[in-house]
């Protein structure tokens, strides 16, 4: 009796590994374009992950409506896994895309922390796929990708952010100005404040405090009475979001009254602004993306990358929210595949590898062509924007201040209590 | 008869490993990591102890492996000697610090410990990379068979030291700490040695998991080392399978990858999906199957069928 | 040292948050022994029952306590009567992974409704100070603090002096002995734990407009608690509320005083905790330690 219950435990397990080896079974050599996604779908960082699924089934769905179910005459297929936010299941994810799912590209995922994690995975296979990484920007990651050809990086790397934002200020008030730095203690604040402050420094303002508060503490009045008496003019955020609110609200409530707020991502954010409410006036931020860019519509595809209006509406049409960034750069990194794909007319890595290396198309996110970055061979999109939420006839805007060229408005000081 | 099942179980994963398809190979590595895992924590439960920090000695092992890797380019075998050390040596210390303590208040020590390394292990960037996290030096991979097959010879052992503490004398001794600890003292055992014993043994297997799964990853940061996650894995994995028994462990280890895998596959497309379903499975086996699938087996052989139903339920309240 | 009133301020009204958050484990564990490691998702319920409240109907967190707190209720009793019943007699671990089962749940659940993005609530108090000399005051922290005593003295007075609470007392101390006098233990249980996910679900409610709301902020929030329940020492309400403000007072103290100190305010509870159970494992007002 009891060796049949073992038999059927051991049979469920059994069954069980069966069953995942089955996609793996059926995926042998076929020629199908198969695009693997790398998301976290749950967990801490469910909302970008989020973006990378919506990005791709996005693109997936405008590529059929414009050229029908094939691309170059082999059949499209997704498979996006969910990585739960955990680090050891992303390894598993990214090798079961690569050896079980015989992905042709990969894409995904969306933070750096995951991002990271995966990249020996990766690495190590011989016949890796190429990868599209339409998020992480953590240099670690960049240092040890270094001169891999298959890697195309769709979204900024930690420095550019700064060097961005730092030339902004420059421009708008000149270098003769004190500024005070507060950084989270996770490995966003610590990578960023390593840039924020080179680039500062570089451009000559003067650091008059550099403050470190704790990720995911509810209370950062400590650090902000300390920097009061500082009476900095500029204070310069490196946070991720759940900590951008506090300091907000929290900046207001101390009376800092600085006369500019910077911050990185957050002032893009719609879970953000719509968190602090009316604090979010003055806030500057930096991105890849933000609506209203107004970039026009690629020349040779039209449809596939239209104008930023045009994309932006049909966005909300299909997916019944507001795009956002990531889920830009996802659905620009598909296109991108999907038209090397096509070009190539194969899906045979070193030809889609070159006709990516080759595209230059005007995407709802700038131009595309990709160009060495400081440590890695394909980068795309690394020329962000700044702009400041400014108080409007109804509720603030996103006032692009920079580049010049696509420049809105200009930096305006905070309003003094 | 157990032997032949024994000896089948072990030859497992390495049949796998050596001529699996890559994701049979990659199941069969996690498997064994938490078989491992889930057997050390197993043992601190047979005398007692009940650890919530299990992701500490984990994470410690996995630090220790990659930091004498990069720093000293240490091979792979020898990294994992530091890291067993370390997490011997955190294991006694653990059982100095708490000597007194029992039940919840040690395990909200073990919940201390793993906390502080974590920690640590931030605010100490020079040294651990801090929340970057570091790349193990990849020019040092013996290559991922090497790694697998380390990794079920690590699992075999850890089964073996359990077995070993089980037959031996401490087993008796354990048993009657886990019961009452008082007791147990005024009978001449020595809680205090014995707690150290199996604290640095427990320790050790720990350790030397997380530092063989290092090297299978190549990536540390702190929030991956000390993940709570890890924690729950073993507690799941041993509870699951049968606390306070040898086999048990194994049995767990392996369906709660299996679990893992399947709900992934069948709702990993929505969002929160597949950590709900294993939410919800964690709560019907604790209501449903106290005694683990391994006890529940072991209740069905050893009971008669037809009165089993009256002495069950009583069986239950004890 | 001209920081000095400030760091006290922020002591005291973060010790105030503390003991918010730590009443109802300090009653759940203390009282009932009922391990409840979902607690810290209660809290997180409690918020975003709150912040949807704030939201659509307009109500204010604080208006919203006593609805939240009667809703609480009922959800911990049900649970209690569909899930925790059955492990009240099974080892301590049973407990431990029930309720962790049930964090998880819960946890994801308020994903799929909700999503992952942070929530806040903003009602005008949260950012407001008052202002004395060169001191800064949040009027939402001295509100939670307020709110943090009536629900203490609110539990201590029902202990105490009602009926029920006296039986609570009475199956915490000998269970076996309140049955003698014909009280039902079962159904004392299910009243505790139903009491403490109220008081969870009532901390969510006030820390809605003081820290970000997401479904992950719940074991954090228990983390904390559990480090200010031992600190204090189980069993005893008083103990922990002792044991907020030290813990309030040394994180703030670090905070301030410390290069680089933020960094290190989280290793400081865990610091304490073993600190307390190596030297003192009852804690400051605790009970002698029970296996």
């Amino acid at each position: 009796m009891s060796i049949r219950i073992l038999a059927g435990r051991c049979g469920v397990a059994l069954a069980a590994l069966a069953a995942s080896l089955l996609p793996g079974a059926a995926a042998q050599a076929e020629d199908v374009f198969r695009i693997g996604g790398i998301a976290e779908l749950s967990g801490k960082y469910v909302a970008y992950g989020s973006q990378v699924k919506r990005g791709i089934e996005t693109a997936i769905a405008v590529w059929k409506s414009v050229r029908g179910d094939k691309v170059a005459g082999r059949p499209i297929e997704v498979v996006i896994r969910d990585v739960q936010s955990n680090n050891s299941l992303a390894v598993s994810v990214m090798n079961q895309l690569i050896q079980s799912d015989k992905a042709t590209v990969i894409i995904g995922p969306g933070g750096s922390d995951v991002g990271a994690a995966v990249v020996p995975a990766w690495k190590k296979t011989e016949e890796r796929p190429v990868w599209l990484v339409p998020g992480v920007s953590s240099t670690v990651v960049e240092k040890n990708i270094g001169k891999d050809e298959y890697f195309f990086h769709t979204f900024s790397w930690t420095y550019d952010y700064h060097e961005t934002n730092v030339d902004m200020l420059k421009r708008a008030l000149g270098p003769d100005h004190t500024v005070a730095i507060i950084y989270a203690d996770d490995a966003y604040g610590r990578a960023h404040l390593d840039y924020a402050r080179k680039y500062l420094k570089e451009a000559g303002f003067k650091i008059v405090d550099e403050e470190l508060v704790r990720a995911g503490a509810n209370d950062f009045m400590p650090t902000l009475v300390k920097l009061r008496a500082m009476h900095p003019q500029i204070v310069y955020t490196l946070m991720q979001t759940d900590d951008a609110v506090l300091i907000a609200k929290q900046i207001r409530a101390a009376k800092l009254d600085p006369q500019y707020l910077i911050g990185t991502a957050q002032a893009i954010l719609p879970e953000w602004r719509s968190a602090v409410g009316d604090i979010q006036e003055c806030w500057t931020g930096v991105a890849t993306w933000l609506p209203g860019l107004g970039y026009p519509a690629d020349k040779t595809e039209p449809k596939l990358f239209p104008a930023s209006a045009t994309w932006e509406t049909d966005w909300r049409q299909r997916n019944q929210r507001e795009a956002e960034f990531m889920d830009a750069g996802a659905y620009v990194s598909t296109m991108l595949a999907l038209l090397a794909v096509e070009k190539a007319n194969s899906t045979d890595r070193d030809k889609i590898e070159k006709a990516l290396a080759e595209g230059d198309y005007m995407t709802p996110l700038g131009e595309s062509k990709f160009v060495p970055s400081e440590l890695a061979v394909h980068q795309a999109f690394s020329k962000m924007v700044v702009f400041q939420l400014q108080k409007g006839a109804d509720g603030f805007k996103s006032v692009l201040l920079y580049p010049a060229d696509i420049a809105q408005g200009k930096l305006q000081s905070c309003p003094t209590e | 008869m157990r032997t032949a099942l024994w000896v089948g179980a072990a030859a497992l994963p390495i049949a796998v490993t050596l001529w699996g398809p890559p994701m049979a190979v990659d199941i069969a590595f996690r498997a064994c990591a938490l078989v491992m895992l889930a057997v050390s924590w197993n043992m601190m439960a047979g005398a007692g102890l009940i650890s919530l920090g299990h992701s500490g000695f984990w994470g410690l092992g996995s630090y220790a492996a990659i930091l004498v890797a990069n720093d000293f380019g240490f091979p792979f075998w020898l990294s994992l000697l530091p890291a067993m050390l370390c997490g011997a040596l955190v294991g006694a210390g653990l059982a100095l610090v708490t000597r007194r303590l029992r039940g919840i208040y040690f395990a909200i020590s073990t919940l201390a410990m793993s906390e502080g390394l974590r920690v640590i292990a931030v605010m100490l960037p020079d040294l651990t990379g801090g929340s970057n996290g570091v790349y193990l030096d990849s020019s040092l991979s013996p290559g991922m068979l090497a790694v697998e097959l380390l990794a079920c010879a690590g699992a075999i052992g850890a089964v073996a030291v359990a077995y070993a503490v089980a037959r031996s004398r401490y087993h008796f001794a354990l048993r009657a700490m886990r019961d009452n600890e008082a007791a147990s003292q005024m009978l001449g055992v020595a809680p205090a040695r014995f707690r150290l014993g199996i604290l640095a043994v427990s320790g050790a297997i720990a350790s030397l998991a997380g530092a063989i799964n290092v090297w299978y990853g190549g990536y540390l940061d702190p929030e991956v080392a000390f993940d709570l996650q890890t924690t729950i894995n073993a507690q799941i994995a041993a509870i699951l399978g049968g606390i306070y028994t040898l086999p048990g462990p194994v049995v767990g280890a392996v369906t709660t990858i299996a679990l893992g895998e399947i709900t992934r596959l069948l709702l990993g497309n929505t969002v929160g999906g597949s950590l709900l379903v294993f939410g919800l499975v964690l709560v019907i086996v604790v209501l449903l199957l106290p005694y683990g699938l391994w006890g529940f087996v072991e209740r069905q052989r050893r009971r008669p069928r037809r009165a089993a139903a009256r002495l069950e339920i009583s069986e239950a309240r004890q | 040292m001209a920081l000095f009133p400030q760091f006290v301020i922020d002591s005291l009204l973060q010790g105030g948050l503390y003991v918010l958050i730590a009443v109802g484990l300090s009653l759940g564990f203390g009282v009932t022994r009922i391990i409840n490691f979902a607690q810290g998702e209660f809290v997180m319920l409690g918020a975003y029952g709150a912040f949807w409240l704030l939201t659509l109907c307009g109500i204010d967190p604080i208006l919203a306590i006593p609805l939240l707190i009667v809703a609480g209720f009922c959800a911990g009793w049900l649970l209690f009567q569909a899930t925790v019943r059955r492990v009240l007699e099974a080892p301590a671990l049973n407990q431990i992974m029930l309720t962790f089962g049930i964090a998880l749940v819960l946890q994801n659940l308020a994903v799929m409704l909700w999503t992952g993005d942070l929530r806040s609530a903003s009602p005008a108090y949260a950012t407001e100070t008052w202002s004395l000399g060169t001191v800064v005051i949040i009027r939402g922290r001295v509100i939670a603090a307020g709110v943090a005593v009536l629900l203490v003295a609110a539990v201590l007075v029902w202990l105490r002096l009602t009926e029920t609470g006296r039986a609570v007392r009475a199956v915490a101390q000998n269970r076996d002995a309140a049955t003698l006098l014909g009280i039902d233990p079962l159904r004392i249980y299910a009243l505790s734990f139903a009491v403490v996910t109220a008081l969870g679900v009532a901390a969510g409610a006030v820390v809605s407009f003081l820290i970000n709301i997401t479904p992950f902020m719940g074991f954090p929030i228990l983390l904390k608690a559990i480090a200010i329940v031992v600190l204090g020492g189980l069993g005893s309400l008083a103990g922990t509320v002792v044991g907020a403000l030290v813990l309030a007072f040394v994180e703030t103290a670090v905070s301030y005083y410390v290069p680089e100190g933020p960094g290190w305010t989280e290793g400081i509870g865990f610091a304490l905790i073993v600190a307390i159970l190596v030297l003192r494992p009852s804690g400051i007002a605790g009970h002698s330690v029970a296996a």
